[in-house]
């Protein structure tokens, strides 16, 4: 890939039996708390962030909030002080864990290659489930609290997972929505994780989709993220230098169990911001975007024309492939690069052909296909309770009960990383960024730290405090960073150095 | 004509490909039928099945959650 990339995970909760009484923070709060981890950090300083300022170049006085999601704080999460809800942990591969909204989440750090961020994003669903184990163990019940890695309750709330793709600052902000919507509307096809379920407002109706996000978008462009969602969310928190910098904060994806698709979902639209850096960008305005999204979600056949602005019509498919044939360009790059185009580029045919060769490497697919096998090929019954439950499986983070990891067990899913790349992912920062320095720090000097933020950290030395400052995210800076951190042996010689400013 | 043809995404079924629902649990795979990344034999399909079977009568049916982001 051109440019850093992470990946942030709400994992969804099944609590018991569920019921009103569930208090969801406390659950989050506890599971986070359990997870067995060495060499980790606990806390997260957030006076640095500010999620109110807007793309567009103003600051909004609050972000809304649907009062439904504030569910489940009962006096159990009550009585826990700020820093036990929240339960900030970074992690020694420089990954962060935490209660956000009342779910659990996992967020890599940014990676530089797609082997990279898809081992760090298998890693956190171990992280996880060693944490799930952990908090059942604690309670003496094994199906207190069971994880899920997918988007939606079935009962119509969606919990996020949002990819975040460091962009040059000065691309015109314009240029950037108009090239990103028509794209995000339509990467679903291969990038959807799929649900037996429509969502549509509150009502639940059974049939199948081929996103679980769609049915929660109501706008397309915006700042807030659980309630009016948009299609291009306009926060403008960098997390880097913002005189470079945007961090393209993407809300719209399903979390992926495959493989697979988390990296073609990833390096396609590493691309596609590749083409709008370097004004290449297919130029393709639909009429009514969120009405094309959710269309598209529910269009299997991938037939449904989609309405322009110029009055044309145009298929999902056929908008994906006018943006694969401008990445051409970059065809040659990296092995990365060439490995995005072919898979690219062979997905969409595919997807007009011969669909049911997919099943082995994307979600929705993968689904689909588990639902014929357990219908015996006939017609399914999407009002059946077993639906919900064969769908759900799929994402369970317990390896025992995970058809996804079933299937990928009997090698019916593709790879991308192999069990050897998620370990060493469990225990080391992504290769050549400021998390490998966050990471080292945590190894050698950890019990002189007092803070971290994305853009820094604080160490107590004697009495006094110093900041590490850790403004780029790659680069010949930070690989200095990480030389001399490498090598300091004493706190005492870390922070002469940092005080001399050598530090950056 | 692929597997997914025999239903649509609203569950009515289509004319052409009667059925009898998902209801009687999991059957036999009678498609789909092209290489996968492993070709399983019939024995291993039968195993999956069988997974496939003992999961969704482990699994509990999904209970509202808050939303999130």
């Amino acid at each position: 890939m051109n440019r850093p990339v992470g990946i942030e995970t709400e994992y969804g909760m099944l609590c018991g039996s569920g019921g009103d009484d569930v208090d969801f923070a406390y659950e989050a709060a506890m599971l986070v708390r359990s997870a067995p981890l060495a060499d980790c950090f606990r806390g997260w300083d957030y006076t640095a962030e500010d999620p109110r300022a807007d793309l567009r170049g103003t600051r909004v006085r609050r972000l809304d909030q649907d009062p439904h999601d504030l569910r489940g704080n009962s006096a159990k999460s009550r009585n826990l002080s700020r820093e036990e809800l929240l339960a900030d942990t970074v992690l020694a591969n420089g990954a962060r864990l935490y209660n956000d909204h009342n779910h659990p989440e996992y967020c890599t750090d940014a990676c530089l290659s797609l082997h990279d961020l898809v081992a760090q994003d298998k890693a956190g669903e171990r992280v996880v489930w060693r944490a799930q184990q952990a908090r059942n163990a604690a309670v003496g019940d094994g199906s207190h609290v069971r994880l899920i890695k997918n988007n939606t309750d079935y009962h119509g709330r969606s919990y996020g997972c949002h990819e975040n793709y460091l962009v040059r600052r000065a691309v015109p902000l314009d240029a950037l929505i108009a090239a990103c919507i028509p794209f995000f509307v339509t990467r679903q096809i291969y990038a959807g994780a799929g649900k037996a379920v429509h969502e549509s407002g509150r009502s639940r109706a059974g049939g199948f989709q081929i996103s679980q996000r769609a049915d929660f978008f109501e706008t397309d462009v915006g700042i807030n993220t659980t309630t009016q969602r948009p299609i291009f969310n306009t926060r403008d928190e960098p997390h880097a230098n913002p005189q470079k910098y945007r961090r393209l904060h993407v809300i719209i994806g399903d979390a992926n169990c495959s493989e697979f698709a988390t990296a073609l979902r990833v390096g396609a639209t590493a691309l596609m911001l590749d083409l709008v850096e370097d004004d290449a960008a297919p130029r393709l305005q639909l009429r009514n975007p969120v009405r094309a999204l959710q269309a598209v979600s529910r269009d299997l056949a991938l037939t449904q024309p989609l309405a322009l602005a110029d009055g044309t019509t145009i298929r999902a498919g056929d908008i994906q492939r006018r943006y694969w044939e401008a990445a051409q360009r970059y065809r040659g790059r990296d092995t990365e690069t060439d490995w995005v185009l072919d898979e690219w580029g062979a997905t969409l045919a595919l997807l007009e052909t011969d669909l049911t060769r997919l099943r082995d490497r994307l979600d929705w697919v993968a689904k689909l296909a588990l639902f014929a096998q357990a219908s015996g090929g006939d017609a399914i019954d999407w009002e059946n309770p077993a639906v919900l439950r064969l769908d759900l499986a799929y994402h369970l983070v317990d390896p025992g009960v995970s058809l996804y990891h079933t299937l990928a067990r009997a090698g019916r899913l593709r790879r991308f990383v192999t069990d050897e790349a998620i370990d060493h992912a469990e225990r080391t920062a992504p290769a050549g960024t400021r998390a490998g320095v966050r990471a080292a720090c945590l190894a050698k000097f950890g019990d002189h730290i007092t803070d971290m933020e994305w853009g820094s950290i604080t160490f107590r030395h004697n009495g006094a405090a110093f900041a590490l400052p850790l403004t780029e995210l790659w680069g010949t800076a930070v690989d200095r960073q990480q030389r001399m951190v490498d090598t300091c042996q004493t706190i005492a010689e870390l922070r002469q150095i940092v005080e001399q400013g050598g530090g950056t | 004509m692929t597997w997914y043809a025999g239903h649509t995404a609203t569950g009515q079924r289509r004319k052409d490909r009667p059925g009898r629902g998902l209801g009687g649990g999991v059957a036999r795979a009678e498609t789909p039928t092209e290489t996968p990344t492993k070709t399983p034999d019939k024995t291993e399909a039968d195993e999956l099945d069988e997974e496939i079977k003992r999961i969704i009568r482990e699994v509990p049916d999904p209970t509202p959650q808050p939303g999130g982001e």
